[in-house]
């Protein structure tokens, strides 16, 4: 449930903050490195839900980027 | 481009010669061995049913691999030994996976540099998903999948750019190519799925409507293409809608179970922290040996991360292009559905898989997901290191391109591709796989073929049983062992039981047939409803490690009943030996007018069994027509358990009398039982008398409630029996259990403990046929102790359930200093009988009716013509074929008969209502299904071919004119 509210929470951020898709991916790309560096050092029960949040982030990124290109096309 | 060509066509040679160079087969799990005798798996492949396993059964999906299997059997009689054939195919596969990730990378980011082209290659080939998921699983479509996924995807990608419908029939040809991947409905399903989402992001991040509108025709052209030239086996999945047993069973099929299933794989092999890096949460538990901890090494890890992070880095830095968009976006799709219900949002996975039950084929997310995230990674891997080197250099102002290219060159060549050049990836925790000087190399000795040979030459009109009898795996300890499913329809042409597997029916019977042979003098009497003329015993075989029956305890079991005459020794070839079962018939065809009906239906042997020699079966239920005719003997009436089957002092069962009659009453297990029975609230019978012996009991219709005492044995332990013994566990005290019999499978062990020195116990049960490994029993029963008492005393009382296969059994005390400084007293392990008990009513004698004379003439496994003759009454023909509704008879007007039940449990018996001389044509009808639907695949690749010819012809046209 609490991806739920984060990922809701990530959709009103994106949608009201009206950043680019690059904001969106760097803070996933950093998330997915905190992961693995907590994976790598074996705290393993930190590195699942920082990684699961991480892929959030990537979907929302992805999505805004995919916008952006057909608005870019469009022109 | 050619020398990368020829690196590519290089490697997969060097990599089968290190696999086959000693001349064996590979095989493992349930790849089975069709290298072996390819001819075996064709047979199948032809018909819409077959002779295997044991009983018969319906063919489905393996009819895919009909071209396939073709083509390798003409080699294989042109005299090319199997093992140069499984190395030609590997080769070809590998080879194919390669060219076709090599010219799909360049198709989607054509200017990449080759090097780059080929690093996407060799990811492909040695990824750990690859490894683990691929290669190590060993299953031949798994293989044929992996191989084609990349140049299925090239052709597709081809013709959604290029604008081209000619790809679309040229797509249908390679997908023909490739049938045998198609035969296990997940790999179509992904297939489809693949096509569907890169149509979907063509059709996202294409601005042209003209374009949008032609990947929707070239996508609906494909699946109408599809259709028909794969409709021989397509035919097969609707013919199964409609065909009983399998109807049952999928509705028997439990979305609540598959839900299970799916959270407990997901929960243990979709952590995104694995996935992402394309690690098997669970390969450490499959291949078990220390070299595949090195992939969790953190050196490893972070090796593993760097190959993502490159991809992930090189998403964000060229999102704008839209090859990046399309395979990051798949990416990340993928990335979602193979962990499954985890999380994030893993409740969307959970909502479709209960919505749409097809999709529940997807209950192991990461297995089957992961043939396309390994694709859609390798296909960025080579990109995403380019760009990320490039992106170095630019920002160092140095070229270091080569230097992190070719460092991830070796890495990737070295580190991944190491357990596939030193053949460690054929390699697993069961022996003897685990041994890295055998892995997956199997060599099948010479005795089965003359085993084949003899029963060959006895004809094709019996079954054969093979004992010890277990379940779908088998370990042979042979030169080259093999560990995975069992065999019988690769070593043997003859149909024969040889294992139990989930085909309905056929699953009933099996699991007792070992135990009916050791406790029950009607063993043959089964054996003849089973058509079975051959029994054979094999010493060859790991039992232990499968849990089977101890072959000694069966061999002395088959001499008792060949001292009596009833079998006959026939041969002895190698490890194998045959008996001869003496009262066989030809029982394929046979005609009945004797039955002996059950109510309700049971599945219980013990209560089924009839004398097929005499005419007489059992059926289930009493259908008016049968019992208008007379041929009802006798009625078998079983108690329903529905009062707390867990009571260890009494069972409560209810009856359903349907017929008036005077009834006896037998237990399944026990000859003479004595107890204590209240049937109908009133006392039945007193203790110590035999209630065999008791008159019959009139009983009018309607239901009966019947209470049973259960008995409690005597104390087996022998305390003249002990031994000790010691392992890296500690210390053993080990008691035999005497007269141990696991029909009787509830025992209850009770012990007074005190701990001397705070000395810890624990209880074990030990079976003869527990898994040893390095001579360290690892399957024993635990019985866990209550916590101790603040005097350190216990006082055990604990029920355990034996194995239905063990043969003997000892409680073992084991402690972590040696035994006898242990206060330990009244220990005793008595026998829990719970009695089943039924009631049986023999009908008056009906007027003897000669039987008809029946012979037959088999044209194929799907169709035989019975002839009948001087039958003056009617009858029951009965076929001895696994029973389906599809089985169906004719007169010789074609006039369906319409009466056809399951008797003796599986097998097909019609009412035939006809007297004289006459003709039935005995039919598997999905087979007509089957040749229509062949042929339509046939003169569909034909138009196909046509089509693609005319269609490249107008192109070639189309370009000269411009």
């Amino acid at each position: 449930m609490i991806y739920w509210v984060i990922f809701l929470a990530w959709v009103i951020y994106a949608y009201f903050i009206k950043k680019g898709s690059q904001h969106h991916l760097l803070i996933a790309f950093s998330l997915f490195l905190s992961a693995a560096i907590l994976k790598i050092i074996s705290v393993d029960k930190i590195a699942q839900p920082v990684m699961s949040v991480s892929l959030l982030g990537w979907f929302i990124g992805m999505t805004i980027a995919l916008i952006e290109y057909r608005r870019s096309s469009s022109l | 481009m050619l020398k990368y060509i020829f690196i590519i066509l290089s490697i997969p040679l060097i990599l089968v010669f290190i696999w086959f160079k000693d001349g064996y087969l590979l095989s493992h799990a349930e790849g089975a061995l069709p290298f072996y005798k390819l001819e075996r798996y064709l047979e199948p492949t032809n018909y819409a049913w077959m002779e295997h396993p044991g009983l018969g059964n319906i063919s489905l999906f393996t009819t895919a691999a009909k071209p396939t299997y073709i083509f390798l059997t003409f080699l294989q009689n042109l005299g090319i030994p199997g093992f140069i054939i499984q190395a030609s195919v590997f080769y070809f596969l590998l080879a194919g996976a390669g060219i076709g990730i090599y010219l799909l990378t360049k198709e989607f980011f054509p200017q990449l540099d080759n090097k780059y082209a080929l690093l996407s290659v060799f990811f492909y080939w040695f990824s750990p998903l690859s490894m683990t998921n691929v290669w190590n699983r060993f299953l031949p479509n798994y293989i044929f999948f992996f191989s084609a996924l990349p140049m299925l995807l090239l052709i597709f990608i081809k013709g959604l750019r290029s604008k081209n419908y000619y790809f679309a029939p040229l797509l249908t040809l390679l997908i023909g190519i490739y049938s045998y991947s198609m035969s296990a409905l997940v790999f179509v399903l992904l297939l489809w799925l693949l096509f569907i989402l890169f149509a979907l992001f063509f059709f996202i991040t294409e601005k042209n409507a003209i374009e949008r509108w032609f990947y929707i025709k070239f996508v609906s052209f494909l699946f109408i293409l599809f259709t028909f030239t794969n409709s021989w086996w397509i035919t097969q999945l609707f013919s199964l809608k409609f065909q009983m047993p399998f109807t049952q069973t999928i509705s028997n099929f439990s979305t609540e179970g598959n839900l299970q299933t799916l959270k407990e794989l997901s929960n243990k092999l979709g952590d995104l922290t694995n996935v992402v890096r394309l690690i098997s949460a669970s390969s450490p538990d499959i291949i078990g040996l220390d070299w595949i901890n090195f992939f969790n090494s953190p050196l490893a890890v972070f090796f593993e991360f760097l190959i993502i992070g490159t991809i992930l880095f090189t998403i964000i830095k060229n999102r704008t292009e839209r090859s990046i968009l399309i395979l990051g976006g798949l990416f990340f799709i993928t990335l979602f559905l193979v962990k499954g219900t985890n999380t994030p949002l893993g409740e969307v996975y959970a909502l479709f898989f209960q919505t749409f039950s097809s999709l529940q084929v997807f209950r192991n997310p990461f297995e089957k997901f992961s043939f396309i995230l390994n694709l859609i990674t390798a296909l960025l891997v080579g990109y995403g290191i380019f760009v990320s080197s490039q992106y170095l250099a630019t920002k160092t102002k140095k070229d270091i391109f080569s230097i992190i290219g070719y460092f991830f060159f070796l890495c990737t060549t070295i580190i991944m591709g190491y357990p596939f050049f030193s053949g460690l990836v054929f390699t697993s925790i069961e022996p003897p796989t685990n041994d890295p000087s055998v892995g997956y190399e199997v060599k099948v000795p010479d005795y089965y073929q003359e085993t084949s040979n003899f029963l060959e030459s006895k004809g094709k009109n019996f079954r054969f049983i093979g004992f010890p009898l277990g379940d779908e795996g088998i370990t042979y300890k042979w030169e080259r062992g093999y560990t995975g499913v069992e065999l019988p329809s690769t070593l043997f042409s003859t149909p024969g039981i040889l294992f139990n597997t989930a085909v309905p029916y056929y699953n009933d019977i099996v699991p007792q047939l070992e135990n009916l042979l050791l406790e029950n003098n009607d063993f043959l009497s089964v054996a003849n409803s089973l058509n079975i003329r051959f029994l054979f015993l094999r010493t060859d075989i790991d039992w232990q490690e499968r849990n089977m029956k101890n072959p000694q305890v069966i061999l002395s079991r088959i001499n008792d009943l060949e001292k009596k005459g009833l079998i006959k020794k026939v041969g002895q070839y190698g490890a194998l030996t045959l008996w001869e079962n003496s009262s066989w018939k030809d029982y394929t065809f046979f005609g009945a007018n004797k039955i002996i009906s059950s109510l309700p239906e049971t599945t219980n042997l013990y209560n089924s069994i009839s004398d097929v020699s005499s005419g007489e079966i059992t059926l289930s239920g009493i259908p008016n027509e049968i019992t208008q005719k007379g041929f009802v003997t006798k009625i078998i009436v079983n108690g329903i358990q529905n009062l707390n089957p867990q009571n260890l002092d009494y069972e409560s069962y209810s009856f359903n009398i349907k017929k008036e009659g005077d009834y006896r009453i037998q237990f399944d297990d026990l000859a003479n039982y004595d107890s204590k029975i209240v049937l109908d609230r009133k006392l039945a019978s007193i203790d110590n008398t035999p209630l065999t012996t008791l008159n019959p009991i009139h009983l009018r219709e309607g239901r009966y409630q019947m209470i049973v005492n259960n008995l409690h044995g005597e104390n087996t332990i022998d305390l003249s029996k002990v031994f000790d013994s010691k392992d890296s566990r500690g210390f053993f005290k080990n008691f035999e259990i005497n007269n141990f019999n696991s029909n009787i499978n509830h025992y209850l062990v009770s012990l007074d403990y005190q701990s001397v020195k705070n000395q810890k116990l624990t209880i074990y049960i030990f079976q003869d046929n527990d898994k040893i490994r390095n001579g360290e029993n690892i399957t024993p029963l635990n019985l866990n102790l209550d916590p101790y008492s603040k005097n350190n005393s216990i006082q055990l009382n604990s029920f355990f359930f034996v194995r239905p296969s063990s043969t003997a059994a000892w409680v073992s005390l084991l402690s972590d200093q040696p035994i006898d400084s242990l206060a330990i007293k009244n220990l005793s392990v008595t026998k829990l009988i719970k009695p089943k008990p039924v009631f049986i009513m023999t009908l008056p004698n009906q007027t003897p009716v000669v039987p008809p004379t029946i012979s037959y003439t088999k044209i194929n496994t799907t169709k035989y013509t019975v002839h009948i003759s001087n039958t003056s009454n009617p009858f029951v023909l009965v076929f001895s074929e696994l029973f389906n509704n599809k089985w169906e008879a004719f007169y010789g007007d074609n006039t369906s008969i319409n009466q056809h039940y399951r008797v003796n449990l599986y097998a097909n018996g019609w009412l035939i209502d006809k007297t004289g001389n006459f003709d039935l044509t005995i039919e598997f009808t999905p087979q007509r299904l089957y040749k229509s639907g062949e042929i339509v695949s046939v003169f569909s690749h034909l138009l196909n071919g046509i089509l693609l010819i005319t269609l490249i012809y107008q192109r070639k046209k189309k370009v000269n004119s411009l």
